[in-house]
Formats: structure tokens, sequence, C-alpha cells
């Protein structure tokens, strides 16, 4: 028989959002991948040089609105290092604190889009379910379940309520408990879970690296990689928290995958608790950011999915003069065909869903 | 991380009296626990986390979002809200009042053509992206947010709230008057330029501008020009747009004090909806 090309998408229950996955098969092996990306395309970073730095933060929501804040988080503190503020110290323990709930919350999604992905729709209910006390505490921190417009170049929208520690408090023990207890059981320790993952996928840490794949992606390839540890922004290097790398055989596969961002939920948990209690009760938590600036800022931060980076340069208007975003799901995207190759068309799915994809950052 | 294979109660066999029993127990336990009135008895048993949405309603913090609500005695019609909205859907609408009316602010009205007009802002809640900027930025703390979420309608036209319809009951309102300068600028002017026409000081929201003689024009005719009051200025930026020759420009000046954006630190007392649902 002989080979031919299958559309995997642009609508498919796998794709989780609008993109096409070209495959090549021969029989049941897929020989080889071509990702089609393009159907979401907004042209961000166009958008982005004709709005003023404020009005920006909310299209940088958008971005991938199941992390939100990390992204606007991202944008903010490149335009602070542009004008040259600094956030105030409570400023940044608050950012953290919504930092991490929102990746346990990002997380959380894709979890539940990766077990319907294996026929484990126990996984979503439960999932969304747990999503739901951490959106609720987004949503009393900003006053927004989603697109939130929390941080702000020199700061942080508005203070943390008065009950938000003993909430936070209770809803992570309540959540750990539930980690601990039924989603271990129902994914990792699922004999059926394992078969479908283990062993699939499979990419060596030379290629990931090569192809640009960062975030949870590369730390199971067994490569050390965490920028909050690297490269601390906020008050990262006051927190104690062990990046989740995967470092027994095997690395690589999508069961590594798994791994790694299922005990970042507990590891994000551990965080909280920490920068709740060395956060100091009281302060500043916004500085004044001058409406104009002109210079040029960098910054890299741990998204949820990978490294996001944001350039901007401002000529001295109200605006920048130009914008670069660099999306992690789209480098790691192109290293998706390494992992394709040689495996069977029905654990394509265990694959990319594995991956976590995000189509709106990816097409920008 | 465990195996499966290390599982301690060790594999069941098929056909022994255990093999049978307990997978039925574990069935009649799980049957138990998602059944309705009985599953709070149950240890381990589950109360629903979702509410019967449109009988029971979830209790929102008071920072949400929602309905956008205007206090009609605070509101200078700056025009402030329409220039930092980012999807640019907050329109101005003119309406004309009684020279007594309580909404006529002292200083526009003071002017001949502004004495009986008031501009209120109205909003088309279908662009609108209730991201709280028009709140944060408002120089007189005159926009509010509602609990209300509940917007959804038949026509698209219906979408568009008229001023009038955006109103804060009286009752509601302290008529506190403030005047914070939020935006971080003043303007500047240029006297060469400017051909002294008072445009500015007619647009001047808080009447923070007086027209003092200032130099003879090309014709040498005497012209007046602009001197601004900073202190009561509020950066909204009227006089530059309104400006003929563009003879002024904003400067930046930055807050007076970061206290004054403290205004949007709103939440109160409120339950989560694990909380909630559990009462």
């Amino acid at each position: 028989m002989p080979e031919f090309w299958i559309n995997m998408g642009p609508q498919h229950p796998m794709t989780h959002g609008l993109w096409n996955m070209k495959v090549k098969v021969d029989g049941e092996t897929v020989t080889d991948a071509k990702p089609e990306i393009g159907y979401l395309h907004r042209g961000y970073e166009k958008i982005m040089e004709v709005r003023e730095f404020q009005k920006n933060v909310v299209l940088t929501d958008r971005l991938c609105y199941v992390s939100s804040i990390t992204w606007s988080h991202a944008y903010c503190l490149a335009v602070e290092k542009m004008m040259g503020i600094e956030t105030p110290e409570r400023g940044q323990w608050i950012r953290v604190v919504s930092l991490e709930l929102q990746r346990i919350a990002s997380h959380l999604m894709w979890l539940a889009a990766y077990g319907p992905d294996l026929g484990l729709l126990t996984g979503l209910l439960w999932a969304l379910r747990e999503r739901e006390l951490f959106l609720d505490l987004i949503q009393l921190m900003s006053g927004a379940r989603m697109n939130q417009n929390y941080p702000r170049v020199g700061g942080v929208r508005n203070d943390l309520p008065e009950n938000f520690e003993a909430m936070c408090r209770r809803s992570i023990e309540h959540f750990l408990k539930k980690v601990d207890n039924e989603y271990q059981r129902v994914f990792q320790e699922s004999k059926v879970f394992r078969m479908r993952t283990e062993g699939v996928g499979r990419i060596s840490a030379a290629d990931a690296i090569n192809w640009g794949v960062t975030g949870p992606n590369l730390r199971a390839c067994g490569v050390d990689v965490d920028l909050r540890r690297l490269d601390p922004y906020e008050t990262y290097e006051q927190i104690d928290f062990e990046p989740q790398v995967w470092h027994d055989g095997g690395a690589g596969d999508s069961y590594a995958r798994f791994i790694c961002r299922f005990n970042e939920l507990r590891e994000s948990c551990q965080i909280i608790l920490q920068a709740l209690e060395k956060m100091p009760k009281s302060g500043a938590y916004r500085v004044k950011a001058p409406r104009r600036a002109e210079g040029e800022g960098y910054a890299k931060t741990e998204d949820s999915r990978g490294e996001a980076l944001f350039y901007v340069i401002g000529d001295g208007d109200d605006r920048p003069y130009r914008v670069k975003i660099r999306s992690p799901v789209f480098c790691t995207m192109a290293a998706t065909p390494l992992m394709l190759r040689g495996n069977k068309l029905a654990d394509s799915v265990a694959i990319l869903g594995s991956v976590d994809v995000c189509v709106g950052e990816m097409d920008k | 991380m465990k195996s499966p294979k290390s599982d301690p109660k060790g594999r069941r066999k098929v056909g022994t009296v255990g093999g049978t029993v307990r997978p039925l127990l574990a069935t009649i336990k799980q049957a138990l626990v998602t059944m309705p009135g009985i599953n709070r008895l149950v240890p381990g048993g589950r109360k629903p986390v979702t509410h019967l949405y449109p009988y029971q309603k979830v209790e929102l913090p008071l920072a949400y979002r929602g309905q956008h609500s205007i206090d009609w005695f605070k509101c200078i019609g700056c025009e402030l809200c329409a220039k930092v909205c980012p999807n640019e859907c907050i329109y101005f609408e003119f309406y004309e009042v009684e020279p007594t009316s309580e909404y006529l602010h002292p200083s526009r009205a003071q002017l001949d053509e502004m004495k009986k007009i008031i501009r209120r802002p109205a909003v088309d809640v279908g662009h609108c992206l209730f991201c709280g900027n028009c709140m944060e930025y408002c120089p007189t703390d005159a926009w509010n947010f509602t609990q209300e979420f509940e917007l959804a309608d038949y026509a698209r036209e219906d979408l568009y709230y008229k001023a009038d319809e955006l109103r804060m009951p009286k009752e509601n309102s302290d008529k506190e008057i403030v005047l914070i300068n939020r935006i971080g600028e003043h303007p500047i002017l240029e006297v060469d330029v400017c051909i002294g026409c008072r445009k500015c000081e007619r647009e001047c929201p808080t009447r923070c501008i007086d027209m003092l003689d200032g130099p003879n024009d090309r014709k040498g005719k005497p012209i007046v020009i602009p001197e601004f009051d900073y202190t009561k200025c509020i950066g909204c930026q009227q006089c530059v747009d309104v400006c003929p020759v563009d003879c002024l420009h904003m400067e930046e000046i930055g807050y007076k004090d970061l206290e004054g954006f403290y205004h949007i630190n709103l939440q109160g007392e409120v339950k989560l909806l694990e909380e909630q649902v559990e009462k």
C-alpha cells in the first residue's frame, strides 16, 4: 500500500483549536508529519504597535486565554525593563501568587483536555471541577475569571483582598488532597493510561534543544531548565522549590511530559503557600509608570507551556515601536514531526495532547 | 511513583469469593456516593459543585466587573474613559438640562454655550471587554461596575446602552467630589503657535484654564493665551484634542500619588463557589 497524507484537523477533537496536522502514513505507522498553522493568526505584533502600553495589557491577556496572567505579566515585565522601573516588593509577591494560580489553572485545563484525548472522560470532569477553585481565587483577586487584565506596568491592578490568604490556603489544601488521592489514581497509576503514553512520542534531549523546545516538554527530556530558577524574575529566587525534571530512563516520551506537568501542579501549590508566608503584609503594590518611554526592553519568563519572551522597543511615544513575541508552543510545534515519526497513527493523539497546544499563542 | 503492579492488595483472582464480593461492594459504594441525598452520609460522598443557575445565583465579589454604572453627580464629562478604552466602545451623549439641574457641573456651566448641556458616557456593551480601565482612570470615581452579569440580548442594537440607562440610582451616590490626575500628564503650551481662539477654555471640564493677555499675533493684534491651573488638571487631553493649531501637547508629570489608584480595591467579604454550595 502506498504512503498517503491524512489531515488531522483543522476540525478534529485532537487539535484543541484551529490547526492542522498533516500526517503521512504507511499503513498504521506515521512516517512523516507536517504541522500547518495560521488559522488563528490575528497579527498581534502589528496591533500592539498602534495601541498604548496600557491598552496592550488587555491584548496580551488574549494571547492564551487559559493562562492570561502569565502572558500579560511577561509583557509588563518587558515594558518595565524598557522604562527602567521596578515593581515594589509586595507587588512582586502578589505577581508570583497570581502567576502560580494561573499556572495551576492552565495545567488543569491541559489535564482536562488530555484525559478525553485518551478516552478518560473522568479526567475532564475532575480537572475542570478543581479548576473552578482556582478561577474563583483569581476572580477574588482580580475581579474576573478569565482575561483578568491584572498585571500593570509597574505592579498589579489592585491589592489582595483581606480574606484571600485564608481562602487560598484552604483551597490548596483541598486541591492537594484531591491530587494525591484521585488524580494520581486515575491518571498515573492507571495501567491503561500508562500503556497509552509510555514510550510513545519520544524525542531526544539534543533534538529538543535544537528545535527550541522549552518548558515542561524539555524538562521531560531530562534537561534541568526552568527560568524561574536559572534566570529568576520577580521574587522567585527567594522561594525554595524544585523544578520538575524527569530523571529516570525512557526520557522524552508522552508519559514523562505528563509527569512533569502533573508534578508541577503540586510544586506550584507549594510556591503559593511559601509566597503567602514570605509576602510583606502591607506596602505599595504599584509604582508610577511613565506614559511615554524610549528604549528597549526584553523579558523572558517561564510560561505554563515554556519560555515566553517579549521584546519591546519604544521610540518616545506612548505606544511601542515594535513588539516581538516568542511563543513556546510555536517552537514545540516544529518539533512534533520528530515525536510523531515511527509511531502508530492512533498514538498521535496521545503525543500531541501531551505537548499542551494552545493555538492562540501559537498563531499570535 | 507507584507502579500498578505494586498494589498492596495484590491481584484479585476471578472465581474466588473475595474476587466476586469486593468488586460488587465497590460498585454499590460508588452508586451510593453519587446518589442525591444519600451522598452526604456516605464517607467520601460528593456534594454537588454546580448551581441550579437561574434560580440560585453565585455571590460575586465587589470587584467583579459586570454592568457599567455611572454616577451622574460625579461625572464631569471629561471623556477620559473613552480615551483609555482599548476597544473604543465608549461614546458620549449630550443632554440638555435645566439650569438648576444637579448634574450640571459648575465649572463648565459658567460658559455660555455649555450652560444647559451635560455630556455623559454611553457604552456599546457588545464591544466592551470589561477590562476596567475606564473605572481605573476615571478622575472623579464616577465610573462603577455592578455585579449584574446577565447582559445577553436579542438584537445587537440592544447592546448599545444609552447614557441614561447606565445612570446609577440617585441614592447610591455619595456626591463627594474628587479630582485626581490618574493619567499622569498635563498640557504644555507653545505660545508662538497659539492663536487665542479660547476653544480649550470652553472644552476644559474642570475649568482649569484661564485666558491671559499674551503676545501680539502676526498682524500685530494682541491675543489671549491659556494659563493652566495644574492643581485642577486631570490630564484628560480635551484641550489638546480641540486645539485647531496643535499648540498644546501632553507632558509627563507622574501621578500625584499612587493612592489615587486605591479606589479599585473593592473586594469585600465573599464566599468561594465550594463554600456557597455547601450551605
